[in-house]
């Protein structure tokens, strides 16, 4: 059982999600802590989009309890997986940032340039801003993701959840934005929980993984668990 | 050949049925724009054919001697046909939202069967009235120029309202289309920003079948939007384009049908689907950067 800290933003405790009163994943006893980056890795259909948006609250769990911190309230910025986003909508780029300020809005409240400034400040800070005003929808696999970061980021989140940021995007694209992820971790104090298929490149980044395997989750230190000789263990045993 | 600014001469004849063929014009797209984007096309056929049997049935039930007597005469046919009508369609895309939601066989088929359900129960409804009268075949098809100045005010009136609540709530309404799960994270209560975007597109459908009829609201909420995405970068152009199309469809189809003595409805239909293909030509000879699914 995990203990909780004053700094703990998260915590799982003898979870089970699943669909239709059917669990997919269950006995998930976890705490994310302020400042971690944790990386979520498992094999397909394991059940990683279902803990996903168990922790986000998106599906209430079937048993046990899932306890976000106040101070998270309206503060977790997520990013789903790009090609979940229609291609049909005419949005810019910043139009898709901007949509992470005014989300988080309550619906009297007008926009303001503050907010704009803020929207800005978030596409500089992913180096997006020379790609402002493009179609949202054209722009490549790497761009977009940034965009989506960015906006996240614009609303000022104490937490990042991202949905495997890196799938589908070339080397140099993942490689550029694990390196902003861990900028925004170590500079900007945010902390970050993302799935990923990559467990090469995570090892170098994450401080923390939480591997699914058998409908239930195992956690340990980056260089404990991502160690490529326990990884094959670990998911050989599960098969 | 009739001068074209004869049609805004005071007194002219038609002056209720050409501005309520703008305003219908104008409004539909806007609602239009959330069904193509939402990918609800089909839906867009069925909820007016749906309003339509609201309408019947409303007239039915009165055909069975339940009388209504908020206002005299006409009025009061109008009123009847009104509630029927956003009852049924506000109840359907409810209901159809629902089951979408809990993914309850295709959409297709849901739409599919709905629409011909709503058809065949108009005409069923209409046949077994016993107070039927002809006056309501117009209303069932929305027989644009025996639109009264009472109609035309209430039209207004009602899109006056459901244009401040789309300006009002456009950004939770753009969020919860565009990124559900994302806006789920933030906070909204997205079950919640769907029931009053399709309570408000069910009004207005309701609205524009009574003044237009079912076949002119349909092609009024998708082709204008349909011509108008091609050429659009911003939401904000997307909702003006689509609503230019539509009044400039409603006012060209209106002075056509008036020169060459051509029933209306078709007419407004056939010019705006001219608008869409002068739209599709263009962008194939035009390229510029605007994304198109």
């Amino acid at each position: 059982m995990p203990s909780e800290s004053p700094s703990t933003l998260i915590t799982l405790r003898d979870a089970a999600f699943g669909y239709n009163g059917r669990p997919v994943i269950e006995q998930v006893s976890l705490n994310v802590h302020a400042g971690e980056f944790i990386g979520l890795i498992g094999p397909n259909g394991s059940g990683k989009s279902t803990l996903f948006k168990g922790i986000l609250k998106l599906i209430k769990p079937l048993d046990g309890d899932v306890i976000h911190a106040p101070e998270i309230f309206k503060r977790i910025g997520y990013v789903p997986q790009r090609d979940q986003l229609d291609a049909i909508y005419p949005l810019s780029a910043f139009a898709v940032a901007r949509m992470g300020a005014v989300g988080i809005l309550p619906w009297y409240r007008l926009p303001n340039h503050e907010l704009a400034a803020r929207v800005e400040r978030s596409l500089e800070r992913v180096g997006m801003s020379a790609q402002r005003d493009h179609a949202f929808a054209e722009l490549s696999g790497g761009q977009r993701q940034r965009v989506l970061i960015a906006r996240a980021l614009a609303m000022q989140p104490r937490l990042l959840v991202l949905d495997e940021p890196t799938a589908g995007i070339d080397p140099v694209a993942e490689e550029s934005i694990l390196k902003l992820l861990t900028e925004l971790n170590q500079d900007s104090g945010i902390t970050i929980l993302m799935v990923s298929h990559n467990i090469p490149s995570l090892r170098h980044h994450v401080h923390r993984a939480v591997l699914i395997r058998d409908h239930q989750v195992v956690a340990g230190s980056a260089a404990e668990l991502l160690d490529p000789k326990r990884i094959a263990e670990l998911l050989t045993s599960s098969l | 050949m009739t001068n074209f600014w004869h049609l805004f001469a005071p007194g002219f004849l038609l002056h209720n049925a050409l501005w309520g063929s703008i305003a219908v014009g104008i409004f539909c797209p806007l609602i239009g724009v959330y069904f193509l984007l939402r990918r609800m096309v089909l839906l867009g056929v069925a909820l007016p054919q749906i309003s339509a049997a609201g309408i019947a049935f409303a007239f039915f039930v009165q055909g069975l001697g339940v009388t209504w007597s908020l206002h005299a005469g006409e009025a009061n046919d109008r009123f009847l046909a009104l509630a029927g009508s956003i009852v049924f369609t506000v109840v359907a895309i409810l209901v159809l939202a629902l089951l979408e939601r809990r993914g309850e066989g295709t959409t297709e088929s849901r739409i599919g069967a709905t629409y011909a359900l709503a058809y065949a129960g108009s005409i069923l409804l209409v046949a077994s009235n016993a107070g039927g009268k002809i006056e309501m075949l117009n209303m069932l098809h929305g027989e644009i120029v025996s639109v009264s100045g009472y109609d035309l005010h209430l039209l207004f009136f009602m899109y006056g309202v459901l244009l401040l609540f789309l300006v009002l709530f456009n950004r939770q309404f753009l969020l919860v289309s565009f990124d559900r799960e994302s806006a789920r994270a933030m906070g909204k209560r997205v079950a919640l920003w769907d029931v009053l975007l399709y309570g408000l597109i069910g009004v207005a459908i309701s609205m524009s079948v009574l003044i237009v009829g079912p076949m002119l609201t349909f092609a009024f909420l998708i082709v204008p939007p349909l011509a108008a995405r091609r050429f659009c970068r911003s939401m904000t152009s997307f909702f003006l384009l689509s609503s230019a199309l539509g009044g400039l469809s409603g006012l060209a189809g209106f002075y056509l049908s008036y020169q060459l003595d051509w029933p209306l409805s078709p007419t407004d239909i056939l010019v705006s689907s001219v608008l869409l293909l002068v739209a599709v030509a263009i962008r194939k000879i035009i390229r510029w950067p605007v994304a198109v699914a």
